[in-house]
């Protein structure tokens, strides 16, 4: 029988109590564990919103504004810029791509996103992802919409539903176009950023959503559709020729990347690709000095690492609370443990008769120590994943956010090591106690 | 065997010293020592047993000479040896009898070896020797805070016999049973300390076991407390 069998069989011996309070550190550590992973996904999900853009561009405001209602699609622009700084800025040598948006309607509570192909081919999140689509395709006419999957999942849409934009960014609006029917012809994949709760539309709708303009391409388009409406725009009229049939449905050719933007007179931002990034400072430098109107210029990454140094705070301070709880938990190991000692100096007694020395009753008690805290954190491993597996069905169903079973992270399993060092470390007092006892007692049996 | 030679002891920070004069103790010989409670027999035995370490003179187990060893020697040197009898609470609660009795050869190789060689393995060489000593195999199953006070200071002989120590010290292990199962459990660790010639120091403040012993010593005649 070795020393480790004789501690756990006497920590067996006084399970109730000690399971008990293994089981209250193993709750401290996957609380531990959980906020962590919150923590880091909250982290990388809020970084990975945006990747592979150099500059976001919009009418000048708060640049975490801009940050805010671009990316994040939270509040609405104050002021747009006009659509020919957008051409002027992006006709410039260094820019690779542009994506426009505008914002400001929303369809039951999700934004709806005025924008053009560009966006599907140069938008990345996370690793410099670029956006996949789970069903269909990118816009090819007028009133072609695409979907963030997480729209599509709540409102129950699929492909060729028509649906009914409106004006306005409130869940409820009263001034519906139910003359303006769109089709979804594409869902985007999950990609855990504000884009799964986005409703895009090519750009030159966004101007058919609020009545102004309307190409007469699109009329034409949806002749089937009760549409009566008679705008004329007659700078679209050579492509209706096209004999291509791509959109089986409307069994009429796709549009052109530069028709679907249209010639709005205003958008809300745009993002931009450079050939290089050492030229985005140049770039944000004119931008910032841009004669025609007052815009602004931000990097995202920066912005983003500025935004989060005030929500991470929060995040940080959950960590610490949730590690103070981990050390209350161990605390209060050491009082079982300290509290059975009186009982047990006959035990020592009997154990020194037989040849223990002093440093193996040492020994001992610090085992029992780290056995408890060994199984608590086997024990909150086991926690964590439960929770974990039990929140991915729900948030699954919920939200659409895939939680992911993944190893635990390095940092996880140092602060793992951490509390089994100073929960050992803690174990090191009753077994110091047990050990003057040795001494002192010798072999007399004090009851 | 065992010899003590002009020793003398005090307690740290204790107003008096203990001095022992010549006590000598032969190979396979069973002494009575009798000593009223306070006479210093617990200062005795931890000496003997060289929990405590003495200032002057000298002990010496089996020809080692203790104020050579280190603390740790002594212990490993207790652990081979010296099997030892409490007056009672002998065993640990979470152990089955068994285990209770294999104890005395977790922190010995020698007797390890000793009761392996004898019996084929530690277990099987303590449930031997339980039965031997009148444990019957139903009792040895048993938790042993189910047992008799009688029956647990038969599983403390055993634990002190296995693996033949040269030594066992008993403590006053029969004052807490009864006149007629005294004498028993008294034969009994003779015969079985016989059959290994184990010494036996028997250490009591009641005298009426005394002569089933080889020899009777008193305390008082070979150690006296001084005050400084």
């Amino acid at each position: 029988m070795s020393l480790l069998t004789l501690s756990r069989k006497s920590l067996l011996n006084r399970f109730s109590s000690i399971a008990i309070t293994t089981i209250a550190i193993a709750l401290s550590i996957t609380l531990l564990l959980l906020i962590e992973r919150a923590r880091v996904d909250a982290k990388a999900s809020f970084h990975n919103t945006v990747s592979g853009t150099d500059l976001i561009v919009g009418a000048r405001t708060g640049s975490t504004e801009l940050l805010l209602f671009s990316v994040f699609r939270i509040g609405h622009p104050t002021n747009n810029l006009s659509f020919k700084s957008y051409q002027d800025i992006t006709s410039k040598r260094s820019v690779k791509w542009a994506i426009p948006l505008s914002l400001g309607d929303s369809h039951k509570g999700f934004s709806v996103i005025g924008t053009n192909n560009d966006y599907f081919t140069h938008y990345r999140y996370a690793n410099k992802q670029n956006l996949a689509f789970s069903k269909g395709h990118a816009f090819e006419q007028v009133n072609h919409v695409v979907l963030g999957s997480n729209v599509a999942k709540k409102l129950h849409y699929h492909l060729g539903d028509s649906i009914v934009l409106s004006h306005g960014a409130g869940n409820t609006s009263f001034h519906h176009h139910d003359d303006h029917p769109f089709k979804v012809v594409g869902i985007l994949a999950a990609t855990g950023t504000a884009v799964d709760n986005s409703v895009h539309v090519p750009l030159v709708a966004i101007d058919n959503i609020h009545g102004s303009t309307m190409p007469s391409i699109s009329q034409k388009h949806q002749a089937d559709e009760h549409h009566d409406h008679d705008h004329n725009h007659d700078h679209h009229d050579d492509h209706q020729h096209h004999s291509e049939q791509r959109d089986e449905h409307s069994k009429l050719p796709a549009l052109s990347n530069a028709e679907l933007t249209g010639q709005p007179k205003q958008i809300s931002a745009f993002l931009l690709g450079l050939k290089s990034p050492i030229f985005a400072l140049q770039l944000q430098r004119n931008i910032s000095q841009y004669k025609q109107e007052p815009l602004l210029a931000i990097m995202p990454k920066f912005t983003l690492r500025q935004l989060w140094e005030v929500v991470g705070v929060f995040e940080k301070a959950l960590l610490v609370i949730s590690g103070a709880v981990v050390v209350i938990a161990l605390l209060g190991m050491l009082t079982n443990l300290l509290a059975s000692l009186s009982q047990r100096r006959r035990e020592l007694a009997i154990l020194r008769s037989v040849g223990a020395s002093p440093r193996t009753i040492f020994t001992l008690l610090g085992l029992e120590a780290l056995l408890i805290t060994t199984c608590a954190t086997l024990l909150a491993i086991a926690f964590y994943y439960l929770v974990i597996v039990l929140l991915a069905n729900m948030l699954g169903s919920i939200s659409g956010i895939h939680l992911q079973l993944m190893a635990l992270s390095q940092y996880q399993m140092s602060l793992l090591a951490g509390i089994i060092l100073l929960g050992t470390l803690f174990g090191c007092l009753p077994a110091y106690k047990a050990y003057r006892y040795a001494l002192s007692d010798g072999l007399t049996i004090k009851v | 065997m065992l010899a003590i030679n002009n020793l003398t002891f005090s307690y740290p920070g204790a107003q008096s010293q203990f001095v022992l004069h010549d006590f000598a103790l032969a190979k396979g010989e069973h002494v009575f020592i009798y000593g009223p409670s306070g006479s210093g027999k617990s200062t005795l035995l931890s000496l003997i047993t060289g929990v405590q370490q003495h200032n002057s003179g000298s002990i010496s187990i089996l020809d080692t000479v203790f104020s050579t060893l280190s603390q740790k020697q002594k212990d490993r040197f207790r652990a081979d040896h010296i099997g030892y009898i409490f007056q009672q609470f002998n065993l640990i609660p979470f152990l089955s009898a068994t285990e209770n009795v294999a104890l005395g050869c977790e922190f010995s190789k020698i007797r390890t070896e000793k009761a392996t060689a004898k019996y084929g393995s530690v277990e099987k060489g303590a449930n031997t020797l339980l039965v031997a000593l009148g444990l019957s195999e139903q009792n040895i199953a048993k938790p042993v805070n189910q047992l008799s006070i009688g029956q647990q200071q038969r599983v403390a002989a055993a634990r002190a016999l296995l693996g033949e120590p040269e030594l066992i010290i008993a403590d006053e292990p029969t004052s807490a049973l009864d006149n007629d199962a005294r004498e028993e459990f008294i034969n009994q660790l003779f015969e079985q300390a016989n059959n290994n010639h184990t010494s036996i120091l028997f250490v009591s403040h009641d005298q009426t076991l005394a002569n089933l012993f080889d020899r009777q010593v008193a305390l008082s005649s070979f150690m006296q407390e001084k005050v400084l």
